[in-house]
């Protein structure tokens, strides 16, 4: 890949683009500072799957074939993407390693944004940059929708699994131990917050609850109306279709479950039931949207939080993708989606 | 915590595994890429030859000292060739009551046993638990106990699941035996209030299957203290990975993997053993993998969920 410099002039074509259109003004005159050009030949690799990631392209030309390699020399087509279309925005949010690996099918050209720009933008309280933010956490939970139901296309089957109805929550009153100020500021999700004060901000009015085991917390096909914030023990997320399961996430302490559909205000494409028994704080669906989109350093370091999470639970939805694809390619692994007794 | 790779398949150098890749174990001793912690507690290898006299009988190496350090294995390992094993550093806390010693060192093969044990777990509060496992432990398994940490009394447990524990089995009554293992501990655990987070990664082999767990009690719960169980928090579930395919060792791209082709051969480990991962799976959590040879020579990899 070639990187040909800053990108002037590429303004007109950067607004035309979804994930940029609206902005407020400037924004994306703003933005054009953070990124570079990029254009490679046909044929040739963006980047390989766990190398160390830190940019987001956003294609201009052309057309990149997404792959996933396999055990054994195996390798499997996952997407095409074309012009106006995003890609790495997961590991910028996530700060991991690519989970695949982009090939050029046609020589392709348009702009990258590196990490030390998308820091900038993170740090950036503008509207715009602010905006931006948010339309890329909401890009990555589209694509966590699409992951899921990829998955439930693959389990076939008609519906959810009895199961998932079985045991609808019922908690009760966290006692005062399980989530102490000192505790919460340990986890995840809180750890780049200044101080206790800073994290009851954030909370707001949610207090913990207890959870006894194998509680559903978030039913398929329902609006999840508040996000949860795992304190203690694990909730298991598991795509169910037609009396088979497939776990796609463990969140255990200091993660997050529901962002789909809290996020995008759509029907939960999962089940999530505490796979442990749970203390959990439940925060409104409202207000962690309304949160998204606020400039105060709270709202901006919650956000930043839930958008490393939903990055993670989209590499966590790989697993099973991997093993299954795997499965097919050689023929030696036992399919295992989780039997819904569980 | 601790770190463990096992093989089975096509013979390979031990060096391959334990020197050779870029994230191979012996590096995992001070540069593990999935935990916070060195590996400083010992390394152990158990290693079957098929073409050894008495194959059967693996090949043991156990010494409290660092392998990076030791010259006697780097020479070993790039003379030995392997058709199954199971190689071990020890994870120990930076501690002065830590039992350092050779007793400790991981895997566990009792004389006269047929497979060996290794694990990347601690059961939380052992000690307040372990002269209970003394009600499910045959006591003529229970006086080879030599050592003190909880992974040696687990291998006891588990053999004494078995009708005969000194004859071979094969890998579904492994299998069984292990599961009843970790209902027995959890009873255990339960009877005496312990319900702090406690990984149970095990990894069994006897030269012919391997099996190995990723599993946790009470997973999300941690101690209240600023001890190292209560860091564990910033961590997900203990991790376990593995591959399969042709034989392990340096591909045609100059990379270490799976050669290409069949599935002849896996490798079981508790993090990747090359950095590009991409021909890794990660186990799902609270799960078992078996790995059998099947009559057309490759090896059937079979996933179980693992109540909890």
């Amino acid at each position: 890949m070639s990187a040909v410099g800053p990108a002037n002039g590429a303004q007109i074509a950067l607004a035309e683009i979804p994930l940029f259109a609206g902005l407020a003004p400037g924004a994306v005159e703003r933005l054009e500072r953070f990124m570079a050009r990029f254009e490679i030949a046909s044929g040739e690799r963006l980047f390989r799957q766990d190398d160390h990631s830190g940019r987001m392209h956003v294609i201009e030309h052309g057309r990149l074939e997404v792959q996933v390699e396999l055990p054994a020399g195996h390798g499997q087509a996952l997407a095409e993407l074309g012009p106006g279309e995003l890609l790495g925005e997961t590991s910028l949010l996530g700060g991991g390693r690519r989970v695949a690996t982009a090939v050029a099918r046609e020589p392709t050209s348009g702009w990258v944004l590196d990490r030390a720009g998308f820091e900038m933008l993170r740090l950036d309280v503008s509207a715009g940059a602010v905006e931006l933010m948010a339309r890329i956490t909401e890009l990555a939970v589209a694509r966590l929708r699409a992951r899921y139901q990829m998955i439930a296309a693959v389990l076939g089957g008609d519906g959810d699994a009895p199961a998932s109805t079985a045991t609808r929550e019922a908690a009760i009153p966290a006692a005062a131990g399980l989530a102490t100020p000192d505790y919460l500021r340990g986890l995840l999700c809180f750890r780049e917050f200044r101080d206790h004060e800073q994290i009851a901000a954030a909370i707001g009015e949610a207090t913990p609850v207890e959870v006894p085991r194998g509680t559903v917390v978030v039913a398929a096909d329902e609006v999840p109306a508040v996000l949860l914030v795992v304190v203690r023990g694990a909730v298991d997320v598991s795509v169910r279709r037609g009396g088979t399961a497939q776990r796609v996430r463990l969140a255990g302490p200091g993660r997050f479950v529901g962002h789909v559909g809290v996020l995008d205000r759509g029907p939960s494409p999962v089940v999530a039931r505490t796979r442990e028994r749970a203390v959990l704080i439940r925060l409104p669906g409202e207000r962690v949207r309304d949160m998204l989109r606020e400039p105060s350093a709270i709202a901006r370091r919650f956000s930043a939080a839930l958008a490393e999470d939903v990055a993670r639970a989209l590499q966590q939805a790989n697993r099973p993708v991997a093993r299954t694809l795997a499965f097919s390619a050689t023929h030696t692994h036992s399919h295992n989606p989780v039997p819904t007794s569980l | 915590m601790c770190r463990f790779a096992a093989y089975l398949g096509e013979p390979v150098l031990i060096e391959d595994l334990l020197y050779g890749p870029d994230g191979a174990l012996v590096r995992q001793v001070v540069d593990p890429e999935l935990m916070s912690m060195l590996n400083l507690g010992g390394f152990g290898l158990a290693a079957w030859d098929p073409g050894s006299p008495d194959p059967r009988r693996p090949l043991t190496y156990r010494v409290p000292t660092l392998p990076n350090f030791d010259r006697n294995l780097r020479v070993l390992a790039g003379k030995v060739r392997a058709g199954a094993l199971v190689a071990h550093v020890r994870g120990v806390l930076y501690d002065s009551r830590e039992g350092v010693g050779s007793h400790n060192i991981h895997p566990f093969l009792f004389e006269g046993a047929s497979f060996a044990l290794a694990q990347n777990g601690d059961l939380y509060d052992f000690g307040r638990m372990r002269y209970d496992l003394l009600e499910h432990i045959d006591p003529q398994l229970a006086g080879l106990i030599e050592g003190t940490t909880d992974t040696e009394w687990v291998y006891a447990l588990v053999l004494s699941q078995l009708e005969d524990p000194f004859l071979p089995i094969g890998p579904e009554e492994a299998a069984r035996a292990v599961e009843r293992t970790l209902e027995i501990l959890r009873e255990l655990r339960g009877r005496r209030g312990i319900a702090t987070q406690s990984p149970v990664n095990l990894v069994l082999i006897d030269g012919t299957w391997m099996l190995a767990t990723r599993y946790a009690y009470d997973y999300g719960w941690y101690p209240d203290d600023r001890s190292f169980f209560a860091g564990e928090r910033e961590h997900d579930f203990t991790s376990l990975w593995y591959a399969a395919g042709g034989r392990f060792g340096r591909r045609d791209d100059g990379r270490f993997g799976m050669a290409d082709g069949a599935a002849t051969s896996a490798v079981i480990a508790s993090e990747p053993l090359t950095k590009h991962t991409a021909g890794w799976l990660e186990a799902p959590e609270y799960s078992m993998l078996v790995f059998t040879p099947a009559e057309d020579g490759k090896l059937a990899v079979d996933t179980r969920e693992l109540a909890s």
